[in-house]
């Protein structure tokens, strides 16, 4: 593996590793809208997801933040890899 | 911006569904055509890094945050038809997995925070880079950045208006407030990102519209 893929996977596993110890707690600006015009209780839940609000199952929970930031991040990767994989044609020499 | 489920009616979520699965088979139509090999690992590497940075909420305003969307930047590295299947995988991983985002309003957030900078966005990013010489690359690139956050924050107020969810202004005013101050810090990841590329892996920006025109001698 070349040097600087290696600089940038270490890059991304480290920001994926501290997102949620860094993230603000604060609403996002669609939440803040909903509540200040008074319509965050529309929301419904249709579907439980396994890992619902980034915290893994049996995970202590200071980490769990952290795993899920490694599992999501490393879940996309291997999806978004995997779909170009199928897509691309290989190169000719 | 993920929308939750029950903010769109069926008729806003159902053509925003159907609009992001016809825009993703256009894509991959596309792309089983003319995607270099070259270019996957790129995509699975940005596909990591936006949703490791989506994840880290950036307080803006009193009480208020937002995160990175990343469309713009990843069509600028890898093409639009490329950036927009990665991005489609950040969000269908984040409401599968991690209930972040409907499931009905998965196609909402896909054309909300993905098609809107990696087809929307990237190509206002290479109008101003056609449009302005080659030292203005980097403004370009935040402009384009700056614009995707506010329009798919109207995008988002338009479908809650049609939906029937929220008047159409309050919700527009309140929107795009916040968001244009969000925005700044998409312009500002967006250009940090690609410098920072542009030093470690020079390569990686050949042939995209990033790519500064060779000097040429006086």
């Amino acid at each position: 593996m070349k040097r600087s893929t290696v600089v940038l996977l270490a890059a991304i596993g480290a920001l994926a590793s501290v997102a949620s110890l860094i993230a603000s707690s604060s609403p996002d600006g669609l939440n803040r809208v909903a509540a200040d015009l008074g319509f965050s209780g529309r929301q419904a839940t249709l579907y439980q997801a396994p890992l619902a609000g980034y915290s893994v199952p049996l995970v202590p929970s200071s980490l769990s933040g952290v795993a899920a930031g490694l599992l999501g991040t490393a879940a996309v990767g291997g999806v978004a890899f995997a779909a170009g994989k199928l897509l691309a044609r290989p190169s000719r020499p | 911006m993920h929308l939750p489920d029950g903010f769109l009616s069926p008729p806003v979520w159902g053509t925003l569904d159907a609009l992001a699965v016809t825009t993703l088979g256009g894509c991959i139509l596309r792309l089983r055509r003319n995607l270099p090999e070259e270019t996957v690992p790129r995509m699975g590497m940005l596909g990591a890094f936006v949703f490791a940075a989506q994840m880290v909420n950036v307080p803006v305003a009193a009480g208020t945050s937002g995160h990175l969307l990343g469309g713009v930047l990843v069509a600028s590295m890898v093409g639009p038809e490329a950036a927009t299947l990665v991005m489609a995988s950040v969000f269908v991983i984040q409401c599968l997995l991690f209930q972040d985002g409907g499931i009905l309003a998965l196609g909402g957030n896909i054309v909300n925070m993905g098609l809107s900078g990696t087809i929307g966005g990237y190509l206002l990013m290479r109008g101003l880079l056609r449009l302005f010489p080659a030292r203005w690359r980097d403004g370009a690139v935040f402009a384009a950045a700056w614009f995707t956050v506010v329009g798919s924050s109207a995008l988002v107020s338009l479908e809650l208006a049609a939906s029937g969810t929220v008047p159409l202004v309050p919700s527009l005013v309140a929107m795009a407030g916040v968001h244009s101050l969000i925005g700044l810090v998409e312009g500002a990841i967006t250009v940090a990102v690609v410098r920072f590329v542009e030093r470690v892996r020079p390569e990686a920006l050949e042939g995209t519209v990033l790519e500064r025109p060779a000097r040429v001698a006086a």
